[in-house]
């Protein structure tokens, strides 16, 4: 028999590329139902409407961090409320890729989507951690800052200094003590005179990110009545 | 016309009207009922609970009704209908300039109605275009790029027939293009928020303006970055109006990028009504006030009275050629001016 725990973890891994937070805290994650070794998740997203590509993206996901826990048999995600309900549950459990079960309407596959979801990620959360080393070193020291060890520098909290460093490696940048902290999403190194527009683009990133992912929270309440007064009183900060 | 508890006066269009009819008669499928089911969610979300509507009210609601909201309790003065067709969901469309027409022509002085095309109608849509501007003397156009079609599953505003279209509004001084970018129908594959496509459109037409309704959301920071590059760029604010309810700090932080990348003459208060009431919007907004922390992040951006005049409604009266005190005297004996008062 397999433990709920562990699975649990595992969708933990998984976030919503667009909200950059894991199903499990979205509330995504309507049912996982144990039979023996074979694991069935039911999947449940804020709207009807959610982009099927996205969709598609957090079931597979899904999908593969729960295969990987060990001992697990047969997988079964079921996308649940969808437009495309049927074909998405069908296609991944599967194992098929999007474009296989979408022939007619993709032209390319997820990769792209995938890509520019974690600059943005990348981005977002780079954000309150630049800003926050910045307040205790100068400009030209935050540009020149190594990840030596890995530990937090000064001023940056560490929970964010956690997440920041996931999103890195996401992105493909280097973890070797040489490597830059701060750098754009590509690897290049940031310029000491431009940090104040830099950050701002960031802090953009990082509003529009929260504020999307505050409003399918709610969307998310408000479908499945589940606690949107609650929602509506939690006051919350970008 | 809002007089606020401080004795300013602001005149307010309200960008963004629907008269819709999503009623179970007129769904064609599936989609057509997810497709009012996802609006009433947004509606109970985000309104404060005094004013969600029962579900049967939501899917369709009378003349009456609305008039009352918008124009006597609402206090707007004049509305723009934003057509929305679907007519691969619903029997009749969803919300058709067609239908929108019949409360225009009872109360001329308190709609601007706006028309549709859809590229791939072509040559025949072209003509049917043409023949509604001319019987309506239409100012403005709102276009879903996301809207199914057949087999299709949206379009852009940089395809070849998108810029005849677009060539054609230029022609017959059809100046505002409405875009939706934002959340509700999403085609498959492509990433419908990209706004990428109103960047090539707005390079290509100077002439028009490119209004992107809900301000690009999910994707407000792409959004911005376009809009600061293209000066004939406008954000709609619809969707984002009512975070002021529950999100008062999220509203804050939107709203001061906003200001700080396009500045407050490039948007335009809208309620996306009946998916909000303009009443609670219209007030809550006035009342509003950027926190100085806020401000001081987005480069000292404010929000004055002056802004929320612009906002409100100014900036969309010289969009659509309105002189504010003249339409204010022509309705203020009407019956819904009298009723307001």
């Amino acid at each position: 028999m397999i433990e709920r725990d562990p699975l649990w973890e595992a969708l933990g891994t998984v976030r919503d590329p667009e909200l950059d937070r894991p199903l499990t805290d979205l509330g995504f994650v309507r049912a996982v139902v144990i039979d023996g070794r074979d694991v069935r998740v039911e999947l449940r997203l804020p709207t009807y409407w959610c982009a099927a590509n996205f969709a598609f993206l957090m079931a597979a996901d899904a999908r593969d961090a729960i295969a990987a826990v060990p001992g697990v048999g047969r997988v079964t995600i079921e996308l649940v409320d969808h437009f495309e309900s049927a074909r998405i549950s069908k296609g991944v459990c599967e194992g098929r890729s999007f474009e296989e079960v979408f022939p007619a309407e993709a032209t390319d596959g997820l990769d792209g989507v995938r890509r520019t979801f974690r600059r943005k990620a990348f981005l977002g959360r780079q954000a309150p951690v630049l800003a926050g080393a910045r307040e205790r070193l100068s400009d030209e020291e935050v540009v020149a800052l190594k990840l030596g060890d890995g530990s937090a520098p000064p001023g940056v909290d560490a929970a964010e200094w956690r997440e920041y460093l996931v999103r890195r490696r996401e992105v493909g940048l280097p973890d070797d003590p040489e490597a830059l902290v701060f750098t754009m999403p590509v690897g290049t190194a940031l310029d000491a005179a431009a940090l104040d527009p830099y950050l701002r683009v960031a802090r953009s990133v990082r509003i529009s990110v929260a504020a999307n992912a505050e409003l399918c929270s709610g969307l998310l309440a408000a479908r499945y009545h589940e606690g949107i007064e609650e929602w509506q009183r939690r006051e919350v900060h970008a | 016309m809002y007089r606020s508890p401080a004795g300013d006066e602001y005149f307010i269009v309200d960008g963004h009207l629907h008269w819709w009819d999503g009623s179970p008669e007129n769904c064609k499928n599936k989609y057509g009922s997810g497709f009012i089911s996802c609006f009433y969610d947004y509606h109970s979300g985000l309104s404060p609970a005094e004013y969600v509507w029962p579900k049967e009210k939501y899917e369709k609601y009378s003349e009456e009704t609305m008039m009352q909201d918008v124009f006597v309790d609402g206090y707007v003065d004049i509305g723009i209908f934003q057509p929305t067709y679907l007519t691969d969901f619903y029997v009749n469309g969803f919300n058709t300039t067609e239908r929108d027409a019949i409360l225009k022509s009872k109360y001329p002085d308190r709609f601007i109605l706006n028309s549709a095309w859809d590229p791939r109608n072509a040559e025949a849509g072209l003509e049917e275009f043409e023949a509604k501007v001319e019987k309506w003397g239409i100012k403005g156009v709102k276009l879903y790029t996301a809207e199914w079609h057949g087999d299709s599953r949206g379009w852009k505003l940089d395809d070849p027939w998108a810029e005849k279209y677009l060539a054609k509004c230029a022609d017959l001084g059809v100046t505002n293009i409405h875009v939706h970018k934002g959340p509700t129908i999403w085609p498959l594959q492509k990433d419908s928020f990209d706004v990428a496509d109103i960047d090539h459109a707005a390079t290509n037409f100077p002439e028009l303006n490119f209004i992107v309704e809900h301000v690009g959301m999910p994707r407000v920071e792409d959004f911005c970055w376009i809009a600061v590059q293209e000066p004939n760029v406008y954000g709609g604010l619809a969707v984002l109006m009512p975070f002021i309810h529950p999100k008062p700090h999220y509203f804050a932080s939107v709203m001061a990028e906003l200001l700080f990348w396009l500045g407050e003459d490039r948007l335009l208060f809208a309620s996306d009504y009946a998916l909000w009431h303009p009443k609670w919007l219209v007030e809550k907004f006035v009342d509003f006030e950027l926190p100085d922390a806020v401000s001081q992040e987005s480069g000292g951006v404010q929000l004055t009275v002056e802004s929320k005049k612009k906002i409100l409604g100014l900036n969309a009266c010289k969009l659509y050629g309105i002189d504010p005190e003249a339409h204010s005297a022509k309705i203020a004996g009407d019956q819904f001016a009298t009723a307001a008062a």
